[in-house]
């Protein structure tokens, strides 16, 4: 089972996320703010993916991006923003993918698969 | 020198020459006295006067003085009197004798030779400095380089003038490497100058007139003398010639069989044609601006030195009229600069009012594209998640579609929203075209850690420059770049050139499988829009590429090979 960490502190967010992931067959964790999330990393050296809202209260998402690629790779990272302007953001092309959040999760199941499956 | 010489020296300057003497009534001269060495150019007076034409008694002015004096009347008569081939001018004051009523009077005789010549030098000395005066007011009139130029030669050439036949004008480049000729006038045959002078003498016209009416028509006799004087070029790095010395020593200088000349020189003279030139500098404050040549080719008059020192004083205030007007065109230059850059604030500032308007708008609208996304996203998320789970519950199944149909229906208008966002905080400059693509590049492949693509620039769009936000350029590019470079297998696959064509910078995306097949599916993403982000990237991407001007396209001259085409229009230098 692949392990999905989903940053965001938006809570209702998170929890339809879980739902939505979980009944896809992935085991999901989820933050609410970028410290915790470099905190998991840190010390869960088996995720698989991470799904990073951007904007954030204690450190937003491409700073914590930043501090993910410095550590690894390895870890597929989509930012998911309710922005779109973040791209115009040159670190925000750090990540694998960058997807404006929608009720429709379609697009970002699809690429959470596509990534996991690479 | 002693005092007594120094006086006899003073006296024989100042002192008119003058004799007195008296008259009978049959006009014998007696008692003569002289005053003064020399008078009418005899040092003894006694014999002129005794002479029986010295008299001009059929001069009635004079007649009528010395009848008045006889008639106890002192008069006086100024007449001048021809002896041998010689004019002198004289004063006569006749008055009675006491005691000799009606038969004699005395005379007082004064010579006036010396004040006559000093008359008719000044008058000379006058009429010259009217023609400086009247140049200078015709030069003051303009600002017209051309028609400075031709007032200089009509005032050179014309006969209330300078008088000389034939006027040209060379004029020094900004290096001082050579000089230019620039325009001449005067008659290129006698048959022609007696032509000229026929048709002048038929109006005569005063300087002033001739300025006014002819300095801004070339004359059609001058085809020769221009033709001859376009054609030619001097090098000024000849250290011997006769235009460099006549600047370098500041003054006028007559050029003719006598004088010393090299090859060039020789073959210039020859090329002129004249026996004899007067050439004077034309010099401003702090350069060479040329040379005036004048010569009296058709009537061969010798140049005298009082013709060469006032072609000289005119040719400095000619400096100063062709001076004034590099100056003129100098300051009309800088005032269009400074009112374009006085125009380029006013509209600056404009925009940057209407710029932090429209951003405070932005960053408001952001905020709050952002507050209804995040809820949408949960409750159309839920609610998609809801329909999946219903079965057998069509009213819930109802309820739970129009949620989620008006869910996605708010955020397609969001993302139309927030793409008009981005578009109303551009901030346009120029920018080298050739520059935003390797910036765009450099950024694609830092980022990605890849190979930068090959970029060829076409010398004509080296210096190409567009209008434009560079945020929303590299938003537009980058775009369209990584979806090429998608189909091609990465960056380095993809090889980018830039073309000049028609005031557009084409740019052209080359490399494998950038097919018909790809050019479908890349406008058919365009087409289709709102639905997957990448396909609203693309639509943004040719939105920003549209509102700047330019358009995108492709273009496949084989099946497997094609590129995309995008282009900008270029902007004008003065723009």
């Amino acid at each position: 089972m692949k392990n999905i960490l989903i940053v965001d502190d938006e809570e209702d967010i998170r929890s339809l996320y879980e739902s939505e992931f979980e009944i896809e067959g992935y085991k999901i964790y989820s933050v609410s703010s970028g410290s915790e999330a470099l905190d998991f990393i840190e010390n869960n050296y088996d995720l698989d993916l991470v799904i990073l809202d951007i904007k954030m209260d204690d450190m937003d998402g491409l700073e914590v991006l930043e501090n993910i690629r410095t550590r690894t790779n390895k870890v597929p990272v989509i930012l998911n923003s309710a922005y779109s302007t973040y791209k115009n953001n040159f670190t925000s092309w750090l990540a694998d993918a960058y997807l404006v959040k929608s009720s429709n999760l379609s697009e970002l199941k699809d690429k959470v698969r596509e990534l996991l499956t690479v | 020198m002693s005092l007594a010489g120094e006086l006899k020296r003073n006296s024989a300057e100042t002192v008119r020459p003058a004799a007195f003497f008296t008259l009978d009534r049959n006009y014998f001269v007696g008692n003569i006295a002289q005053y003064g060495s020399l008078f009418c150019e005899v040092n003894c007076i006694d014999d002129l006067l005794k002479n029986d034409n010295f008299f001009p008694l059929d001069n009635p002015h004079v007649r009528d003085a010395i009848e008045k004096a006889f008639n106890e009347i002192p008069s006086q008569v100024r007449f001048k009197h021809a002896i041998g081939d010689k004019t002198f001018h004289f004063d006569l004051y006749c008055f009675p004798e006491l005691g000799q009523y009606n038969s004699s009077i005395g005379c007082f005789l004064a010579d006036r030779c010396r004040d006559e010549e000093t008359a008719i030098s000044l008058q000379s000395k006058i009429d010259r400095l009217d023609i400086i005066n009247q140049a200078v007011r015709a030069f003051a009139e303009t600002t017209n380089l051309n028609e400075i130029l031709r007032i200089i030669l009509l005032a050179v050439t014309s006969g209330p003038g300078l008088g000389f036949n034939r006027g040209f004008i060379f004029l020094s480049d900004e290096s001082l490497t050579y000089l230019h000729g620039c325009l001449a006038t005067g008659p290129s045959s006698p048959a022609e100058a007696g032509e000229i002078w026929k048709s002048l003498s038929e109006e005569p016209l005063s300087l002033a007139e001739i300025l006014r009416f002819y300095r801004s028509g070339e004359s059609p006799f001058d085809t020769y003398v221009n033709q001859l004087v376009t054609s030619l070029k001097i090098p000024l790095a000849e250290s011997s010639s006769f235009l460099k010395r006549s600047y370098e020593e500041r003054r006028a200088l007559v050029i003719d069989s006598d004088s010393n000349l090299n090859e060039d020189e020789i073959s210039l003279k020859k090329k002129l044609g004249a026996e004899s030139l007067a050439v004077a500098p034309l010099v401003s404050r702090d350069s060479w601006l040329g040379v005036i040549i004048a010569d009296n080719l058709i009537t061969n008059k010798p140049i005298s030195s009082s013709d060469l020192q006032l072609l000289e004083i005119f040719a400095r205030y000619a400096s100063d009229a062709i001076d004034n007007t590099h100056l003129y065109g100098r300051l009309q230059r800088k005032v269009a600069k400074l009112k374009k850059a006085n125009e380029e604030i006013i509209r600056t500032r404009e925009n940057l009012i209407r710029s932090e308007k429209l951003t405070g708008i932005s960053k408001m609208a952001l905020e709050v594209a952002h507050e209804i996304r995040n809820p949408l996203t949960v409750i159309g998320g839920h609610s998609n998640a809801r329909l999946r789970k219903i079965k057998d519950d069509p009213e819930n199944e109802r309820i739970y579609g129009i949620i989620s149909k008006q869910a996605a229906r708010i955020e397609n208008t969001l993302n139309r929203f927030s793409s008009i966002i981005s578009m109303s905080e551009k901030k346009d400059s120029k920018f080298n075209i050739g520059d935003l693509i390797v910036e765009t590049l450099r950024t694609m492949t830092s980022v990605k850690s890849e190979k930068m693509p090959v970029v060829d620039i076409d010398d004509k769009a080296k210096d190409g420059m567009i209008l434009i936000d560079r945020g929303l350029f590299h938003k537009a590019m980058m775009v369209i770049i990584r979806e090429a470079s998608l189909i091609a297998g990465g960056l380095s696959n993809l090889r980018l050139e830039i073309k000049e064509q028609h005031n557009f910078a084409i740019i052209l995306i080359r490399g494998e499988e950038l097919n018909e097949k790809f050019a479908h599916s890349f406008f058919d993403a365009m087409r289709i829009g709102q639905g997957e982000l990448k396909s609203q990237e693309i639509s943004v991407a040719l939105e920003i590429i549209k509102h700047y001007g330019g358009d995108l396209g492709i273009g496949s001259p084989e099946i497997s090979k094609g590129w995309l085409i995008v282009e900008f229009p270029l902007i004008k230098e003065e723009e």
